[in-house]
């Protein structure tokens, strides 16, 4: 592997300091890009599939550390105070950038990053036990008002993207379900399967293969229509504004200078028209969902902001008037 | 072509047979190294696979996870520190065993246990997986709080002379247990508002202080021996050391019960191998009662705490393969390499890809093998580690525990609590307080907390599901059978004297 | 008074605290965030089990270990200051590592170790300083691409 001593970091140092700005920002040391989750995971395999796609593209090595923790938001305070030299990226979309800031405290949000490029966009798709009556967002919807609070959706943690996907489609739809959250998504499915809750939301290859084994109901996804599986209907579709996905996509720190984060984007770009990218993510399904860094932003941002939105007006409190 | 004959072929292709071959070494020798587990091994292993064929892919991957949990009772048995954590039941016989000249035949036995709980549970994935799957989706957050209730038991019996002291340990590990974020609702506790607190303090940096670490300050203590032991593989240990069948035969009862209880904690989602062994210990410890000299290197202890952990790695598959759902960690891993190779996995595997199910089994049954013939020549070899003095020894493993804590999570944080965690057991040492309860109460607490927070928010707050639930019922009932049988026993030990 | 009653009576302080002060600091910042609700066991409820169960078991231990004699304490000999140097060597190392970096800090605590300790042999010792931090160093980062720390003086 092609890991830099540290001499050649030190002379690679000299050399940036020496040179007189240039036109064009080259990279001139290791690109570290921080993954907040685990290795083996899909953040982690996203990152690791489009690292090593765009490493031609790269004159330097582009190293995947994994710093997991708190749902992934420990590797993103890391890199909102990094350097904003280009040199230290979060791979983030998903949990730590549009759910947890909402939920909680963190000590950084939204605005403390600027997007380099969308990588993947993953469906979310709501599920029922197949037998359990509950066969349509309107079959959901309608036991839930008859018996509010009794219905259990199952998250793969507090202040994850699937508990905000359930407080933002509960909101609009009007109606109280009780959370129940798991460590993790797989987790929560077992349960659903094992009749322990009545609703959970999994990914469309999952999806897909309980649809065809008959243990599921998918009723609909939180966004648009997935090609995966296009007889699920969206719940936009059903006409519910509810838009939340799960991202995956590279950001820098706010202060990146412009040239610096154009550069990181054409590459990355270019390593997704790549074969070897195309290849395994047509394989492995991962939906390739490029959009410029700046689209990237928006679309985080306007997810982020309707959880907000749902948590303002109340959304995940229901709990709490069953309480009484 | 018959999938079956056709994963056959794959497998004997001379390049995936030497990725299984390299894969199982590798495999051993990270287990063995303290703080590096099998988890971090597999994870790490993924993106290498993205590229290669199916065949290849699943074989380097299980062949890691396989070898890896026997690996780490090496350096349990040598070093007083488990390698993984599924290992650190086998330190209470197989330390003491080594301590007596006896590490070989730990070491052999460690192995010979390990391949039977391997195959006991391999058998069962292949027989029962689907019905078994089944089964272990009705287990909801009311079982299994109560089953970890119920192995909250087996501290007391892991306690030694003290009871209060046991207890006493056991509510420390409660307590650290409690720091990082509540399962329920996010609301972080005891962090300090360190967002490297919030998942909690980390497991392997805490057993690796606890056993390693304080390992090491004692030894400190005691200026470290300069000498080279006296017990080394010369000609009247080798008779010591030789494992006979009738040895082996001994201990083929509890390491059948040590293998059930393994696979059925295996199928469980959230449980895992560290629980399993220390059940599997307990049970046995219980089952041969004053005959046995449990704790002091009896070989039994070796062979439930390794045979009950390798049977988890065989029963994990079963949910994994049958629903598509993993059965722990490593098995996640799996399912997302499977995932990279174009294989969905779900319920219909069986249908869809029979012949990577089958690639899958023959990858367990030859990864354990393997790991028989690569182990047992080298078992001689790695008893020599315990020639080498102390003072040079020592050190060494310190450097070890550093980077392996470090490196699980790239946290400065862990080698903290590791170094914590090292004084904490040193001074339980020092005082004679058992460190294997907080270690057990450390691992059961959020899972349990987590179960019955679950349970109770379905149940609105009311305990009734625990009263009428049979599962709970019926381990209350062995719960206070057992009770009365050592109080009777306590009692008539106490009329003997 | 035995190391056990020492024990049991600063864990019995230790914890007194973290029941009074700790934890119902984590019930009001619950409450202060809003995080959602709860039935009848919150946050607090496992803490204070935990808590109290310590409280309990650190009295009796208090109680019963001046009877029992001290025959349950490992006697074993070696002073207390031995194991203090070597702890505080560790937390060195630990904080060195983010300073000097992984190798550059092994070494050094490998060869403090050695020199506190008054080991035999300088030769072996020596090989042992520079092979075990490379060796661990370069499986890291070759086999398994986890960088170990570098140093802030190498960046």
């Amino acid at each position: 592997m092609n890991f830099a001593k540290p001499a050649l970091l030190a002379l690679g140092l000299a050399a940036t300091i020496a040179a007189p700005a240039a036109a064009q920002w080259v990279p001139e040391k290791p690109i570290r890009i921080i993954v907040g989750f685990a290795p083996g995971g899909g953040t982690d395999q996203t990152a690791r599939l489009i690292a090593s796609a765009a490493q031609e593209q790269f004159p330097v090595p582009l190293v995947v550390e994994n710093r997991p923790g708190a749902s992934g938001t420990l590797a993103a305070e890391m890199v909102a105070a990094a350097e904003p030299d280009g040199y230290t990226l979060l791979v983030a979309g998903g949990s730590e950038s549009t759910s947890v800031p909402n939920h909680m405290e963190t000590q950084y949000s939204l605005d403390d990053f600027r997007g380099v490029v969308r990588v993947n966009r993953e469906h979310m798709v709501m599920v029922t036990k197949k037998g359990s009556g509950l066969d349509s967002v309107d079959a959901v919807v309608e036991a839930a008002k008859e018996k509010p609070g009794e219905l259990a959706y199952g998250s793969s943690g507090p202040a994850g993207i699937l508990h905000s996907a359930f407080i933002v489609f509960t909101q609009e739809a009007g109606i109280d379900m009780t959370h129940v959250p798991y460590q993790g998504g797989s987790p929560a499915l077992a349960a659903l399967l094992g009749g322990h809750i009545d609703m959970t939301i999994v990914t469309p290859a999952q999806a897909k293969a309980q649809m065809e084994a008959g243990t599921i109901n998918a009723v609909a996804t939180t966004s648009d229509r997935s090609e995966e599986i296009p007889d699920v209907p969206s719940l936009t579709d059903l006409g519910y504004d509810v838009n939340l996905e799960n991202m995956k996509g590279l950001v820098a720190p706010a202060d990146t200078p412009d040239e610096v984060v154009k550069y990181l984007q054409d590459k990355f770009a270019q390593a997704m028209e790549s074969e070897a990218f195309t290849t395994v993510a047509d394989r492995s399904n991962i939906a390739p969902g490029y959009l410029s860094g700046a689209d990237f932003e928006d679309a985080m941002r306007s997810m982020s902001d309707s959880v907000a939105n749902a948590l303002e007006n109340g959304g995940g409190d229901d709990s709490a008037e069953a309480a009484q | 072509m018959d999938p079956m004959l056709l994963a056959l072929t794959g497998l004997t292709e001379p390049l995936t047979l030497l990725t299984l071959l390299l894969s199982v070494t590798i495999g051993l020798i990270i287990g063995a190294i303290p703080g590096l587990s099998v988890n971090i091994a597999v994870a790490l292993a993924v993106p290498l696979t993205i590229f290669m064929p199916t065949n290849q892919a699943m074989v380097m991957l299980i062949g890691l996870y396989g070898s890896g949990i026997f690996g780490g009772s090496v350096s349990a048995i040598l070093l007083n520190a488990p390698g993984t954590p599924a290992s650190a039941a086998t330190i209470f016989d197989g330390y003491p065993m080594a301590q007596r000249g006896l590490a070989t035949k730990a070491l052999r036995l460690s192995l010979v246990a390990s391949l039977f709980g391997s195959v006991f549970s391999i058998a069962l994935l292949i027989l029962l997986a689907p019905q078994l799957a089944d089964f272990a989706l009705g287990f909801g957050p009311v079982e299994i709080a109560s089953l970890l209730f119920f192995t909250f038991l087996v501290i007391g019996i892991l306690s030694g002379t003290s009871l209060v002291k046991g207890l006493f340990s056991a509510s420390i590990g409660m307590v650290l247990a409690t720091v990082g974020s509540d399962p329920m609702l996010g609301t972080p506790r005891f962090t300090f508002g360190s967002t490297s607190l919030m998942d909690g303090l980390t497991y392997v940096p805490l057993l690796v202080g606890l056993f390693a670490v304080a390992e090491i300050i004692e030894e400190a203590a005691r200026k470290f021996s300069q000498q080279t032991r006296k017990f080394d593989l010369s000609s009247e240990d080798a008779t010591a050391n030789r494992l006979s069948l009738g040895e082996i035969g001994r201990c083929v009862m509890p390491m059948t019960r040590a293998s059930a209880i393994g696979s059925c904690i295996g199928i469980l989602p959230g449980i895992g191998a560290t629980i399993a062994s220390f059940l599997a210990y307990a049970d046995a410890k219980r089952a041969a009662g004053k005959s046995g000299t449990f704790g002091k290197g009896d070989p039994r202890g070796v062979a439930v705490s390794e045979s009950a952990n390798n049977a988890v790695v065989g029963a994990t598959f079963i949910p994994t393969l049958a629903l598509g759902i993993p059965g722990d960690a490593v098995t996640a891993i799996l399912l997302g390499a499977l995932v990279l190779q174009g294989v969905t996995p779900g319920p219909l595997i069986f249908i869809n890809s029979p012949d990577v199910v089958y690639t899958i089994y023959f990858a367990l049954l030859a990864s354990t093998l393997l790991m028989g013939l690569i182990g047992y020549p080298a078992v001689r070899v790695l008893a020599q580690t315990l020639r080498i003095p102390k003072i040079y020894l020592m050190p060494c493993v310190a450097v070890i525990c550093v980077a392996g804590s470090y490196v699980a999570r790239n946290n400065i944080l862990d080698v903290f609590v590791m170094l914590g965690a090292g004084v904490l057991g040193f001074v339980f040492n020092r005082t004679g307080v058992p460190v294997a309860p907080l270690l057990i109460a450390f691992i059961i607490t959020p899972p349990f907390e987590e179960a019955v927070r679950q349970a109770l928010t379905r149940s609105r707050g009311s305990f009734e599901p625990f009263l009428t639930n049979p599962v709970t019922l019926s381990l209350a009932a062995v719960v206070v059978g057992v009770v009365a049988l050592s109080m009777f026993r306590r009692r008539e030990a106490r009329t003997a004297q | 008074m035995t190391a056990t009653r020492i024990l049991a009576f600063l864990s019995a302080a230790a914890i007194l605290v973290f029941l009074a002060v700790m934890v119902p600091a984590v019930g009001s910042n619950q409450m202060a965030m809003g995080s959602g609700d709860f039935y009848s066991v919150g946050p607090t409820a496992l803490p204070n089990l935990a808590g109290g169960m310590v409280l309990v078991f650190s009295i009796i231990m208090f109680a019963t270990s001046g009877r029992e004699a001290r025959d349950d304490e490992a006697a074993t000999p070696g002073g207390i200051g031995l194991a203090l140097a070597i702890v505080g060597l560790f937390a060195a190392y630990s904080l060195g590592m983010l300073a000097i970096g992984f190798l550059f800090a092994s070494m050094l605590f490998l060869a403090a170790v050695f020199w506190l300790y008054r080991v035999s042999s300088w030769i072996a010792a020596a090989v042992l300083i520079v092979t075990v931090p490379l060796v661990v160093d370069q499986i890291l980062r070759r086999l398994f691409l986890v960088p170990l720390p570098d140093g802030l003086l190498f960046n």
